[in-house]
């Protein structure tokens, strides 16, 4: 069956408008080549006595441990813990661009504890083991008539993985995923099992729910559902400051809003998603690879004219163009990433998120290489210790730069802009917050502190990334 | 517009074969018969190998599948033991065996009216 991603309207204004152009230009030589870059891949092993490589799947992040472990079931896990001597950590589908995952020590994947354990459709609850992947989530969900109440806009990470780096949609009403989670199961660093929820063990339960894998292996997690539905989408094309504009107001009004900054184009954008209460579908191809295509063609053919690239945009890109979706909601809303990027990404306070985009958007556009489309979307906020969304609703702004390339100054540049706005970075993303920022910015970031010394006071889930964000010695 | 716009890119770029809507509603459903390998092609294939976004080559979709195997089946296993493009190292199966990943490649690359 077809389905569009949500960058397929991007695509809607940006290979319309270029293909012309880009078609005149195709026959010529390319006019710059990415570096070469390693591929960038998930976990894997390697056939010699070194250990096991692992990159993520950007390339951003890699390194070798000792092993990698696939218990089986949640004695399995315990078991390996409690024999392990070392660190560990868990590694999902690798789409977490900050060193996360990296140790010498022993991953563990939860690809074994993965699928549906049950479901209650009167409380409209359903509890999966924490291996499960998005899209198999979703499908679970589908056939037993519910489904997640949003959803981020890839489809690969593992629950677990999703849940732990506070991963997100969009919707000014609409907290991320862990702010749905009811129940989390964990087993501890000293192998023993932990049940927690917002009336058992509350306090660890609000630690656990966005930990980075730091407080030991989550195995089980409870999420609220609710009845499957269908969600119709729209995308249209509207100049930046138009968009701009009118973007809280189509937060208010619609289910999901988003927006799409096209650089050097003045254009952006604008995707909304809202329920769709027939069941006929419309499911137009998916050419998002086309729009990065054409952008980046656009880039290598005139980036070093931006008035001129901008001006050749105007001309091509047709406004009036719009794009019409409708499916169940969860095929909507996240799918795959065939082009590979890195991406920094940091939420603001909502009153801050217009602001915030201009600022970005201006810097951005001081690098005349960047093609790839900024995102900007809403998050309600929750109250997870460690939640970027803690106690306040937020914009997010993400910034993408395409395998390949230099991606630097996504940090290097963006973060004093996300600084300036008091913005709390994604903690699966590139950022340049450290441990003397955080505790200025999370007001449980002490007592997070405390609960993760308590549960794991030789700190065997900790990777050098994560000593680093804690502001702890590289020794235990 | 968006027809004469798809003719103007098809021109210039080689676009990959187009599934109809029985190959994608093909590979949507299908599933290997072994109940363990069922099992780990639900849970790490399907996502990108039924589904036309991926750009992963579609399940059961002949068209996709016949550039790739004269290769042969030790380069197809290499490319999903360590990666290759977009396909991730181990292909989400931290726990397939190099025969599960053969038997999933067979599976995938199988025409529907082969089997």
């Amino acid at each position: 069956m077809h389905r569009i991603s949500r960058r397929k309207a991007l695509q809607a204004a940006a290979s319309v408008a270029l293909a012309p152009a880009v078609c005149a230009r195709a026959a010529d030589a390319p006019a710059t080549a990415p570096a070469a870059m390693p591929t960038a891949i998930g976990t894997t092993r390697t056939a010699g006595p070194t250990g096991v490589a692992w990159r993520n799947w950007s390339g951003s992040s890699s390194g070798v441990a000792a092993s990698l472990q696939t218990p089986s079931d949640v004695a399995a896990l315990q078991d390996l813990v409690r024999a392990t001597g070392g660190t560990v950590r868990c590694v999902g589908a690798g789409h977490s661009f900050a060193p996360l995952v990296p140790t010498d020590g022993t991953l563990v994947s939860l690809d074994r504890l993965s699928g549906l354990v049950r479901h209650d459709s009167t409380a409209f609850s359903a509890t999966f083991w924490a291996g499960t992947r998005l899209a198999q989530l979703s499908r679970q969900l589908d056939q037993a008539g519910l489904g997640l109440r949003n959803l981020p806009d890839i489809d690969v990470q593992s629950f677990a993985g999703a849940i732990s780096t506070a991963t997100h949609g969009t919707g000014a009403e609409l907290p991320a995923m862990h702010a749905d989670v009811q129940a989390l199961q964990l087993v501890l660093p000293n192998g023993t099992v932990l049940e927690c929820s917002p009336t058992r063990q509350p306090d660890l339960f609000a630690a656990a729910q966005v930990s980075l894998g730091s407080l030991g292996v989550i195995t089980q997690a409870t999420t609220r559902v609710m009845p499957a539905y269908n969600l119709k989408r729209r995308v249209w094309l509207k100049p930046v400051d138009v968009l701009l504009e009118q973007a809280p107001e189509l937060a208010r009004q619609h289910r999901h809003f988003e927006f799409y900054y096209l650089p050097f184009t003045g254009y952006a954008a604008g995707i909304t998603h809202d329920i769709h209460a027939g069941s006929d579908t419309l499911q137009p191809d998916s050419a998002d690879e086309d729009m990065l295509r054409e952008l980046r063609r656009l880039r290598d053919w005139l980036g070093r004219f931006p008035d001129l690239r901008r001006w050749v945009a105007h001309k091509l890109i047709d406004p009036a163009q719009t794009e019409v979706a409708q499916d169940r909601s969860w095929k909507l809303l996240s799918t795959q990433r065939p082009t590979k990027f890195n991406e920094t990404e940091c939420h603001v306070p909502r009153e801050h998120g217009i602001a915030c985009a201009r600022e970005v958007i201006r810097t951005l556009e001081r690098r005349n290489e960047v093609f790839f489309p900024m995102e900007f979307r809403f998050i309600q906020g929750d109250n997870a210790w460690l939640s970027p969304f803690y106690r306040r609703d937020s914009c997010s702004i993400a910034v993408h730069a395409a395998v390949g390339e230099p991606y630097d100054y996504l940090v290097q540049e963006i973060a004093p802009v996300f600084r300036k706005f008091n913005g709390r970075p994604h903690w699966g993303k590139l950022h340049g917050h450290t441990a003397r920022d955080l505790p200025g910015l999370y007001p449980r970031w002490k007592d997070f502190l405390e609960v993760r010394a308590q549960l794991d006071p030789k700190g065997r889930m900790l990777n050098p990334h994560l000593r680093s964000v804690f502001g702890l010695s590289a020794q235990a | 517009m968006a027809c004469a716009v798809t003719l103007l890119l098809a021109a210039c770029q080689d676009k990959p074969p187009v599934p109809t809507p029985a190959d994608l509603q093909r590979a949507e459903l299908a599933t290997p018969d072994d109940a363990q390998l069922a099992q780990k092609y639900a849970r790490s294939c399907h996502t990108c190998h039924a589904n036309r976004a991926s750009t992963a080559p579609l399940a059961r979709f002949a068209a996709d599948w016949q550039p790739r195997l004269p290769q042969g089946p030790a380069v197809l296993l290499g490319h999903v033991r360590d990666g290759f493009k977009g396909m991730p190292a181990r292909g989400f199966c931290n726990d397939c065996s190099d025969q599960d990943f053969e038997a999933l490649i067979a599976f995938m690359s199988t025409p529907a009216n082969k089997d």
